[in-house]
Order: C-alpha cells, then sequence, then structure tokens
C-alpha cells in the first residue's frame, strides 16, 4: 500500500465554497480522481448535496447526454447524438459476470436512472434467488439489496424498476409480485432508510400492470394494463395506472378511448428537458403511432407525435417494433423478418429515415438515457471492482 | 465625476481604481469607504486583479472574441499565481473573474497538469467480501 503525500501549493484559506465550485464542473472520472487528493476534498465530494448538485449540472448539459445500450454480448455507453450517429462512447466492464460467486445465475439490467443502473436475476438454476443489485458503473461501485420480505418460487414472478424520489434525494426500487391466481404484491426499498423493504397495503384490487414496458416519467412508475371486459366480444379495455413515488399513491393516468390492444408504454424526450409520458400504439406488424401526453395528467393534451412505418414489399414480411427513444427525439426500432428480429435502426422523424443503430452483431434488451454521475460514492456495504 | 477607489494590498502598495473597474467587485461596491484594505494578498497578485477590472471596465462587450483572448492569456500562469488570484478575487468578489480561475483549475484537472498527489488506496479481495455479503443475505 502506498500513500503519498506532498505539499502542492494549495492555499490554506481556500474557502469549500470555491473548492465546490471547481470540483462541480468536473466530469465523474476526474472528480473521483480529485477524492484521492485530500481529506478535506474527499468530504466535500462524498457530501450527498455535491453529489446532487453535480447530478443536476450534468443532467442539464448538452455533451453529457449517454445512452445504455445492453445486449447479451456487451454493456455498452454510447453518445446519445444523432451528429455523432450515436456511436459508442465505452464499453462498461460488468461487475458480475465471470466471478467466482456468480455460480450460473445470470443478472439481466431492469433499469437505469441518474447513472445508477439496476440488475436483477433473470435466470438461476435452484433457489432461493440472489437479491438485487444496485451499480454505478461511472465510479465502478455496486451493492446488494437486502432480500425482499417474501421469497417466490419462481424469479420470473417478480419484477424490478428502479426510480427516484426528488423530494427527499432518494433511490427507490419497487419490486411487483404477480403470482398467478393471487393478487399483485407490491413492495418498496429506498437507499436513505436502508435495511427492510416496506409493503404497500394501497394496492388497488385491480392492479395488473404490464409486465413488458413501463415508464418513469413526472416522479411516478407507470404501466399500461389492459382488462377483458365481459360482454359479447371478447374486448379489453386498457389503462394507464401510476404508482407515485413521493407519496406511494396509485393513481390512473386517463388515455384516449381509440386505442386497442396493449399499447406500449414509454418515456419522451423532445427537445432540451421535455420529458413526457409517450404510448405507442402498435397497429400490426409494420406500423405503430407514437402519442405523447404533452400536459400531464390532461387527457385532452394526448397529442399523436408522428406514425412509423415500413414501406417494404409485403412478401419481405418485416416486423417493426419500438424499442427506445433518443433524447433528441428519434425513436430507435427493431426490425426483422420471422426468422431474425434483432436488427436495430433509429428513425427520424424529421426526415422520416431509418438509419443502423447500435452494433448490428449485438441483440439488445435494454435502452434508456444515462448520466454519469456520483451516487454510491460514499455509500457503506457497497464493492469496488 | 467618478470617484477613485484605493486599493491596499498586505505589502502596503496601493493601487488606485476608478469606479466602472472598482464596482466590478462586490465588496467594494457594498463598502461605506473607497479606501480598502485587501488582507493576505500581495501588490503583485492585486495589481492583476486590478488589471483584469481595468480591461473588463472598458470593454462593453465581453462576449467580443478579444476579450476572449485577452482572458484566456490572462489566465495562464503559474498554479500558485492561479490560486493567489483566486484568494483575491474571492474576497473581493468579483464573480465573473472567480468563474474564469475556477474555469482554469477545473481544465488543468481534466488536462492532469494540476500538481497534486493523488493518494493511492489498497485494494479489496472483492470476491471474498461480496460472497460473505451474499451469506449474510441469506442466499
Amino acid at each position: 500500500m502506498k500513500i503519498q503525500k506532498q505539499q502542492w501549493g494549495v492555499e490554506e484559506h481556500f474557502p469549500e465554497e470555491i473548492i465546490d465550485k471547481i470540483l462541480l464542473k468536473l466530469p465523474v472520472k476526474d472528480v473521483i480522481r480529485c477524492s484521492a487528493v485530500c481529506k478535506l476534498w474527499n468530504s466535500l465530494i462524498k457530501n450527498p448535496t455535491f453529489i446532487q448538485t453535480h447530478l443536476n449540472n450534468q443532467t442539464h448539459d448538452g455533451i453529457s447526454k449517454r445512452l445504455l445500450l445492453i445486449s447479451r454480448q456487451s454493456y455498452d455507453l454510447h453518445w446519445d447524438n444523432p451528429a455523432a450517429l450515436f456511436g459508442q462512447y465505452s464499453n462498461l466492464r460488468n461487475p458480475i459476470r465471470n466471478s467466482n460467486w456468480t455460480k450460473g445465475i445470470v443478472w439481466e439490467v431492469v433499469g437505469t436512472c441518474n447513472g445508477l443502473v439496476c440488475l436483477a436475476v433473470s435466470s438461476i438454476h435452484g433457489d432461493p434467488c440472489p437479491p438485487v443489485i444496485l451499480w454505478n458503473p461511472s465510479i465502478r461501485k455496486f451493492g446488494f439489496l437486502p432480500s425482499p420480505s417474501r421469497a417466490v418460487d419462481c424469479y420470473r414472478y417478480e419484477s424490478y424498476y428502479l426510480c427516484y424520489d426528488s423530494r427527499i434525494d432518494d433511490y427507490k426500487v419497487v419490486r411487483i409480485v404477480r403470482e398467478p391466481y393471487c393478487q399483485v404484491e407490491v413492495e418498496v426499498w429506498s437507499l436513505a432508510s436502508g435495511s427492510a423493504w416496506k409493503s404497500l397495503d394501497n394496492v388497488p384490487a385491480d392492479f395488473s400492470p404490464s409486465t413488458s414496458h413501463h415508464a418513469f416519467v413526472n416522479g411516478a412508475l407507470h404501466w399500461a394494463q389492459s382488462r377483458l371486459t365481459s360482454g359479447e366480444e371478447e374486448e379489453s379495455t386498457v389503462s394507464v395506472v401510476a404508482l407515485d413515488m413521493v407519496d406511494g399513491s396509485f393513481r390512473n393516468v386517463e388515455i384516449l378511448q381509440c386505442w386497442r390492444g396493449a399499447p406500449m408504454i414509454s418515456r419522451y424526450h423532445g427537445d432540451g428537458d421535455q420529458c413526457w409520458l409517450a404510448l405507442f400504439d402498435l397497429q400490426g406488424d409494420s406500423c405503430f403511432d407514437l402519442w405523447v401526453m404533452k400536459e400531464y395528467g390532461v387527457a385532452e393534451s394526448w397529442t399523436k407525435l408522428f406514425n412509423v412505418h415500413l414501406l417494404g414489399s409485403p412478401e419481405e414480411e418485416l416486423r417493426i417494433e419500438p424499442f427506445g427513444f433518443t433524447k433528441s427525439g428519434q425513436v430507435v426500432v427493431r426490425m426483422g423478418g420471422d426468422e431474425e428480429f434483432n436488427s436495430f435502426k433509429s428513425y427520424d422523424p424529421k426526415d422520416k429515415q431509418f438509419r443502423d443503430f447500435g452494433n448490428q452483431a449485438y441483440d439488445y434488451y435494454f435502452m434508456d438515457s444515462f448520466v454519469e454521475s456520483l451516487v454510491l460514492l460514499g455509500q457503506t456495504n457497497v464493492f469496488s471492482y | 465625476m467618478s470617484r477613485v477607489f484605493k486599493l491596499k494590498s498586505s505589502d502596503n502598495e496601493t493601487f488606485e481604481v476608478e469606479e466602472a473597474a472598482a464596482l466590478l467587485s462586490e465588496t467594494i461596491k457594498s463598502s461605506s469607504s473607497t479606501e480598502i484594505t485587501v488582507p493576505n494578498v500581495k501588490a503583485e497578485i492585486l495589481g492583476k486583479v486590478v488589471e483584469w477590472c481595468n480591461k473588463h471596465a472598458e470593454s462593453e462587450d465581453t462576449k467580443d472574441q478579444l476579450i476572449k483572448e485577452w482572458d484566456a492569456e490572462f489566465v495562464s500562469v503559474d498554479q500558485h499565481v492561479l490560486f493567489k488570484l483566486i484568494t483575491a478575487a474571492d474576497y473581493l468578489q468579483i464573480k465573473e473573474l472567480v468563474d474564469q480561475l475556477t474555469q482554469r483549475v477545473g481544465d488543468m484537472i481534466k488536462a492532469k497538469t494540476l500538481k497534486t498527489v493523488e493518494m493511492t488506496y489498497p485494494t479489496f479481495n472483492v470476491e471474498r467480501e461480496v460472497q460473505e455479503e451474499l451469506k449474510s443475505l441469506g442466499f
């Protein structure tokens, strides 16, 4: 172990506000280097207010936008910038792959928020189910969440969602258990309160959130849910249900009645910092409409932004499915035929063009916008790798 | 007829500064006197700060390319001079000068030209610790 120290001419009277001012402007990797300079800088950087302010600066800074692209083959960060052709920015070293303690378990990325990534088990031989992981790849730290209050027989019955309570600067993970023939259970864990999962007792009786898509918008988690209505025709009504992360309440978000089937819910980024609840209305295999709720909570504000469809010959039987958004308002889609459905393209509504997206050899299963942050720095019980 | 302010350095040298330049400093602005002593700041440094204020007072348009180039040259000084300038500009509360100087420090940190020595911490045996944590979680 080596510790070197020497006089480097720093003013003894340097006010802390000045040091904060300097450090807040730095990218994450330089802040980490600075945290090793001296104890004062270390404590300034690990201050939760510093971490939050630094994150807010990054979020509003145009050049810090990244996309987290996860495939079975690789974990990558890409530039969230069409001018850079959404090219690869860096490859992330998976903290848990090929470790001795993984023992045949496969974790997969289930969410990202403010630079944190949430990993949950996607495959395991045998019981019991290993814990969920919170990981910050920018500072190379990760930690385990405590085991939930009630284990389930199969990992497939549970799903995890990562989100943020901006009122108290707290990160929360929501666990939803959907066992066959049972009512849906919901519990929440918070980074600030640490140890135990808290069961929610206000879950609506008809709560049946879609397993495939969700959106964290306006401080709440949203899911589409469809219920079969009794009647002569087998019809389902679609609704959007939201769980507010600040007060823990459930509410419905009004949607237009013209949508049938199970729309895919998502979060749309417009120019600047706009963030809208979005719905993809899938119309067949090769066409979909994008709707956004321009004014949250106001049903009349649902606006159809554009339609995306494939112009191919019918014999080709190409399918297209929305996969995610970039911050410049482009849609990333998954395309393909029956044999291979893993060609990813970005669609620009301005010129209606599809362009190759990502590494064509990878089969992505997760994409979301990403920002480098210091969250988890200074937390106890986290590991560095 | 604009007022003239007198700024005195810690080594007793006095600088006369015209009102427009002097009022770039919030400290001077809120002072009741036109004679201000700046503690802990020697003449060499105070002189440079005065030079910056004079330059910025005479130039109306701070977005002008020439002034930007002048500013860039101004902050390209040795590390220890840079820190002394920050202390002075902070005491005098000249926001734009503090911003420019701290930006320069940040750029030097990013370019790794700032002379600091970073302590190296021992690396831990993560595998063993992770296995222990998993065990304590019942897995």
